[in-house]
């Protein structure tokens, strides 16, 4: 009997552990004028500059409480709950960077209670430019953030049983404030479109138009411009709608005029942007206008890549399939086959055997694969889970790895040359 | 210690999530269902162990005058009696065919099963990206749900994936007082009777407190556990109430069952067995003593008795 007791004890202070706290570290480190920014695991934005490596400690971004995710203290359930348990401010997409402001975009989780934060701040200063500092939404923001004409763009997810629709795209208006004394906080948020599932995919945006799709296998295009008829029904803003057969969380990518992106139940897309636009296609399948259906057998979480007429797409099984972008078929003879999943985006990179991939696995390491065959060149040992996709930059690779850490390869040789963590800027390990 | 992990994952983890998803497809995306389910056919896989646990029960219920008997034959301190006592008790649970520590399987057998459900829930319905990028690991490469995810875990008005704390009004007050009040039934089944008061007064105990943090306990529970505890019991209750021999319980005055406190016992009739060493009258003598002792706990007064049976001898 006394086991039992010990038993459930064990339980119940392991319900505060990390199944129900996002980790974050999956932010890939964005490159702007020397210096990256990422998105570290305190919820923040850390800015560390390329030549020497160093954290900048004076960027008010990077040390300033107000301009975490989340700011305010969370709510406890009935007894405290878990309210002992810090709660971990992951930011999971990297941060955009557009006319001299960088905007960002995490959560925090206590249990199952989540809420989302947003936050613009100038890339000289780290200043904060909106009044608020920070815009609060009671949910998940897991994909990336987008940018419109005039409009910042992300999707959310539910948060507890009583959400109905599961899932938004949010329009923010990005427009720093003048002073902040006067400007009003509640018109920030411009709309939210609803959509059937949880949106984990950050949305693509091309001609103000706003691709993403969402967890009930739901695509959608929907139009980000600011007309009349669309004032009071964000739901009119719909341009087209594609259901997948599965859970859709990669983040789409668009080149060419098609957009590819892969979905849970083992399939990876290509459809064509002019060709759905008129509305008449399947809803279902794809059909004609250079639009195609692969079959990969596993989950795609991964942004796919495409370069020099080939689409690379990856899965969580660590496959990764080069198909032909005009016919969708298979480009090398086998997928290429690393340990671990692939989370994020592959990166391009040339390798001293030829021109290569950077696959990073969610298990360990990054895999440099070879562009032509599939065949795995190298790797550079991370030592350590990497959901995130490797930055190539004058003849360095840049990791930014799950548990926090940058750490610097050399593209040549593929070693460590230098490694930072991005919290507090201290040594790693 | 990583081929502990992989052993736990494919023992337990990846059999458990495979069946609560395929369960899911099968039970119209119901993943409440999918559980309840999972919990009836876990029960049914452990009745043998729980058939064996009541007649052990049974069996240790009938030995005990005669374990009284032999206590009180070696009352004495002295290292050999203890000794006699020790291994003459080890006789009698064999000849009897009872394991002392028989009654512990299905509790043992649940153990690791509620360990493994309580992660397995969380993993099969992940609240987090990491989660549900992982939980593409779990499935097996025949299992069609793994397409459908990913899962509903909304079932009676509860995320089953939250704790049962933050669940709305009134379902986090009902949910941990049906745990508890239909543990407190099963353990009253279960419970044997007992002639020792010591031993009588910690059943009390362990029939109010276990029932009483459990339910505390089950607030910190994703509700999907809560269910799954609960639905436990109730099929507990049901089984006991047919392999125990439906004897009638009395909760709060009343007596629910059977009329008649008769047990239909069906533990084979088997050969009393006998305590070496002692006559059949001895005995008879020793659990009369027993049961008045039982009857009317009171300390012994060694002197008292002498004069008595002197004065009985007369």
């Amino acid at each position: 009997m006394y086991a039992v007791l010990v038993l459930a004890v064990f339980l119940s202070a392991a319900a505060c552990l990390n199944d129900l706290t996002p980790q974050g570290g999956w932010s890939a480190p964005v490159l702007e004028d020397g210096y990256f920014y990422v998105g570290n695991k305190a919820g923040r934005i850390s800015r560390i500059e390329v030549q020497s490596g160093s954290f900048d400690r004076n960027w008010r971004a990077t040390t300033d409480d107000n301009l975490s995710v989340v700011s305010e203290a969370p709510s406890t359930g009935f007894l405290g709950g878990c309210s002992a348990v810090p709660r971990t401010q992951a930011v999971y997409g990297s941060p955009l960077i557009r006319d001299g402001l960088l905007y960002a975009a995490g959560y925090a989780c206590t249990g199952n209670d989540c809420e989302g934060g947003v936050f613009a701040v100038d890339i000289e200063s780290g200043s904060p430019v909106w009044r608020e500092q920070v815009l609060h939404i009671s949910t998940k923001i897991v994909g990336r953030l987008a940018m419109g004409d005039d409009t910042l763009v992300l999707g959310t997810a539910e948060v507890g049983a009583n959400d109905d629709p599961p899932g938004y795209l949010y329009a923010i208006d990005p427009t720093p404030d003048a002073s902040f004394d006067t400007a009003p906080v509640s018109l920030r948020i411009k709309w939210r479109f609803p959509a059937a599932g949880n949106v984990f995919s950050g949305p693509a945006v091309v001609d103000n138009v706003a691709y993403f799709g969402d967890m009930s296998g739901a695509f959608y295009a929907v139009d980000l411009a600011d007309l009349p008829e669309y004032s009071n029904r964000p739901e009119s803003r719909l341009l087209w709608k594609f259901q997948a057969e599965g859970a859709v969380t990669a983040p789409p990518l668009i080149v060419d005029g098609h957009i590819y992106f892969g979905d849970f139940a083992g399939n990876f897309y290509a459809l064509s942007l002019d060709g759905r636009r008129g509305g008449t296609l399947s809803e279902t399948e794809p059909a004609g206008s250079g639009e195609w259906k692969f079959d990969v057998g596993e989950w795609v979480w991964a942004q796919a890549l495409v370069h020099d007429g080939i689409v690379y797409a990856s899965t969580l099984g660590g496959r990764v399939f080069a198909i032909d972008q005009q016919s969708g078929q298979a480009a090398w003879q086998s997928p290429a086959v690393i340990e671990g999943q692939v989370v994020a985006q592959p990166t391009l990179i040339d390798h001293a055997r030829g021109p290569a991939l950077a696959v990073p696995s969610g298990k360990s390491d990054v895999y440099i694969v070879s562009r032509s065959t599939g065949e795995i060149f190298g790797q550079l040992f991370t030592d350590g889970p990497v959901k995130s996709t490797p930055v190539v930059h004058e003849g360095f690779v840049y990791v930014h790895m799950e548990n926090g850490e940058l750490k610097t390869f050399s593209s040549g040789d593929l070693t460590e040359r230098r490694c930072v963590e991005t919290r507090e800027g201290g040594a790693c390990g | 210690m990583e081929f502990l992990g992989i052993l736990w994952d494919e023992v337990f983890m990846r059999p458990m999530i495979n069946s609560l998803t395929l369960l899911y497809d099968v039970l119209f995306d119901n993943f409440g269902l999918s559980i309840i389910v999972f919990t009836v056919l876990m029960r049914i896989l452990m009745i043998p162990l729980q058939v064996r646990q009541t007649r052990q029960t049974m069996k240790m219920q009938e030995l005990q005058p005669r374990l009284k008997a032999l206590q009180e034959k070696y009352k004495g301190k002295s290292r050999e009696e203890r000794q006699k006592l020790s291994s003459e008790t080890m006789r009698l649970y064999r000849d009897g065919g009872v394991n002392p520590i028989g009654c512990l399987g299905p509790l043992v057998v649940q153990m690791p099963i509620w360990i493994a459900l309580y992660r397995a829930i969380l993993r099969s319905v992940p609240p987090t990206p990491e989660g549900l990028a992982n939980l593409s690991e779990a499935f097996y490469w025949w299992n069609p749900a793994r397409a459908i995810v990913p899962l509903d875990s909304q079932f009676a008005g509860m995320d089953l994936v939250d704790f049962v704390q933050y669940a709305p009004v009134p379902l986090n007050f009902a949910l941990p007082v049906l745990v508890g009040g239909s543990m407190w039934v099963q353990q009253k089944m279960m419970t044997p009777d007992t002639s020792d008061p010591r031993q009588a007064q910690t059943n009390q105990i362990m029939l109010w407190m276990m029932p009483i943090m459990f339910g505390f306990f089950t607030l910190q529970f994703p509700a999907g556990l809560g269910i799954y505890i609960l639905f436990s019991n109730l099929i507990g209750v049901a089984i006991q109430y047919f392999i125990g021999g439906r004897k009638p319980i009395t909760l709060f005055g009343r007596q629910f069952g059977p009329s008649s406190a008769t047990t239909s016992v069906d533990v084979p009739d088997e050969p009393a067995p006998s305590i070496e060493e002692s006559s059949d009258d001895e005995q008879t003598d020793l659990r009369r003593k027993d049961s008045r002792r039982s009857n009317r706990p009171r300390p012994r007064h060694p002197r008292r008795q002498a004069r008595r049976r002197r004065n009985y001898r007369r």
